[in-house]
């Protein structure tokens, strides 16, 4: 079984520092809270809110953690993203001048934490860099986008930007700042291509809620609202390699392991290991990572109306409460919609956890090997397959 | 209003099959469009918090905006019958869920009408129902993000499909009240008559 630990009545989303002891959630409000988690060697690790950061006036909608700088990126609602910093105890924020006029919907630092991408309802994406002459974080707007921007993913290289939009397109553009990026830097479309070209885009037949980068950086994948996952080689970037079609409902986000395998989370609840063909960069079909079944059989109401009662009584309680009744449960171990995925490659309670998730159940799940292992297994075994 | 189908053992009995087991003995008329409403809401109800693209700072349900074709999703309707049918239009961050009622004839169709505007007049209460019905059908249901942020989606999706399940049982119930009633009244004025 995975570590599960309920933290907040709601996480939108969560971040982990360089060192996985600290870790930044937004609990579906305008704050963002701050853990510091001690791991036992065994049994679950405790947390402790450390800091609690106010600043934002809307909902936090991304958290990024910059390893080695140890800065922390929000986005919200409120059209604005910070930079909070770590001095004498204290967490400072600086305002970014994103130019924004509608919400910002996700954020991601570049891997060399030089650049952060910061998508947005305004139907682009504003590339971030700090100004050393100015003292702030100044913007350069990405346009070329249809629709809100749901989704940023950085290349390992940091010049090139994979996108998910609003309106059924998945895009790699370029984000190589004059300046701020060495020149002579090549990717597999040229040298140092010009700022916001649409070097490649992949039409789908629904919202794209989420893109990633292969560690390699020749492969991306996208996740769309039509519960399909298209995988794109960079050696043949015309059209896409692979198109997975889940047999579940959509995913929302993804992220890959250092194994060069990746993980989907999203309205299934369960996630979904997609294994990486070996030699190749084709995927599995998807493996989910519980095998047990969903029930959703409504086993507690005699009338309409008592259902209802019973379901405005309990609503307050579902948002507020850590227990979930044994009525509502469901067999998976999150319980509402899973909307954040992290690689952790770390121990805790003396297992080694490869990833984690959280949900709008308010969850933090901690995902062992024992459970890719198992689902690998189930997998490959012919019978135990898609039961 | 409902309560008196609560006491009725086989309609608790009936309510609690899940989709699954109905294969078997259990199975009734109704089953297969209640399943389809099941599906159906299960993969419509796939939605986030997603701020206006219209106006700065606001974050309205896009079905009822309908400020941009992209975001929302080709509304499906669920027949059984002509007169009996239940729309779902689904969109980025909103469901909307509308119900025709069967009404077969005059008193059934003051009955559910009287009965529908006792729900909707009570809509605060009931969190999701819509104040007033969409276009064409009886009862509409306007499910937000929100709401399945605070409440799990498969009891949201439960408590819809009962209320299907029941609402023809309670107002054929209703009828029958009203008919022996009436047939009552008669019967007592009729006595005038007798010598």
């Amino acid at each position: 079984m995975p570590i599960v630990e309920a933290l907040e009545p709601c996480i939108t989303c969560h971040a982990w520092n360089r060192d996985r002891s600290m870790l930044a959630i937004s609990p579906n409000s305008n704050d963002i809270h701050i853990y510091s988690m001690q791991a036992a060697t065994a049994g679950p690790p405790k947390f402790t809110r450390a800091w609690t950061l106010r600043e934002h006036d809307a909902l936090v909608t991304g958290i990024d953690w910059a390893a080695s700088t140890n800065r922390i990126v929000s986005s919200s609602q409120d059209r604005n993203a910070y930079v909070w910093e770590l001095q004498d105890n204290e967490w400072r924020p600086t305002l970014v001048i994103l130019r924004l006029q509608r919400a910002a919907t996700s954020v991601s630092w570049s891997p060399d934490e030089a650049k952060f991408a910061v998508g947005s309802g305004e139907k682009l994406v504003a590339v971030c860099y700090f100004e050393s002459q100015n003292n702030f974080w100044v913007s350069k707007h990405l346009r070329r986008h249809g629709s809100t921007v749901l989704g940023v993913s950085w290349s390992p290289s940091a010049l090139l930007l994979a996108t998910g939009c609003a309106d059924s397109r998945a895009r790699i553009v370029s984000a190589y700042v004059k300046g701020v990026d060495k020149s002579g830097k090549q990717t597999p479309f040229g040298e140092d291509p010009a700022f916001g070209t649409v070097l490649a885009e992949y039409a789908c037949a629904g919202w794209v809620h989420a893109a990633a980068w292969h560690p390699n950086g020749t492969t991306v994948v996208f996740a769309s609202h039509d519960s399909r996952v298209t995988v794109v080689s960079l050696l043949s970037p015309e059209a896409p390699l692979q198109v997975i079609r889940l047999r579940g409902l959509p995913i929302k986000a993804l992220s890959f392991l250092p194994t060069g395998s990746f993980i989907g989370v999203g309205f299934e609840y369960t996630p979904l290991l997609f294994r990486q063909t070996p030699g190749a960069s084709t995927y599995s079909d998807g493996e989910p990572l519980e095998t047990a079944e969903r029930n959703t059989g409504g086993s507690f109401a005699t009338s309409a109306v008592n259902a209802a009662m019973r379901m405005f009584q309990a609503q307050d309680k579902a948002g507020q409460e850590q227990t979930v009744s044994q009525t509502a449960k469901l067999s998976s171990v999150h319980q509402n919609c899973v909307t954040c995925v992290r690689a952790f490659e770390g121990k805790v309670g003396g297992r080694v956890v490869d990833f984690t998730t959280t949900g709008l159940d308010g969850f933090v799940v901690f995902w062992t090997s024992d459970e890719l292992v198992s689902a690998m297994r189930a997998a490959t075994t012919p019978l135990l397959s898609h039961s | 209003m409902f309560a008196s189908s609560a006491q009725d053992p086989s309609a608790s009995e009936r309510s609690s099959v899940a989709p699954a087991a109905t294969a078997g003995a259990k199975a009734h008329v109704l089953q297969p469009y209640l399943d389809c409403i099941r599906h159906s809401l299960t993969a419509a109800l796939c939605v986030q918090n997603f701020a206006s693209q219209i106006v700065e700072r606001h974050n309205k349900p896009e079905i009822e905006a309908r400020a941009n074709e992209e975001l929302l999703l080709n509304p499906l309707v669920i027949c059984r019958s002509e007169d009996e049918a239940c729309m779902i239009e689904p969109s980025v961050n909103s469901v909307r869920v509308s119900l025709r009622i069967k009404q077969a004839d005059s008193t059934e169709e003051i009955l559910a009408q009287k009965f529908v505007r006792f729900l909707m007049q009570r809509a605060d209460n009931f969190i999701v129902l819509r104040r007033k019905a969409v276009e064409g059908y009886d009862i509409s249901f306007l499910i937000t993000n929100f709401h399945l942020e605070q409440m799990y989606k498969h009891k949201l999706i439960d408590f819809i499909v009962q209320l299907v399940e029941e609402i023809n049982k309670e107002i054929s119930a209703m009828k029958l009240n009203v008919n022996t009633r009436a047939r009552l009244i008669g019967q007592e004025f009729l006595k005038e008559f007798v010598f």
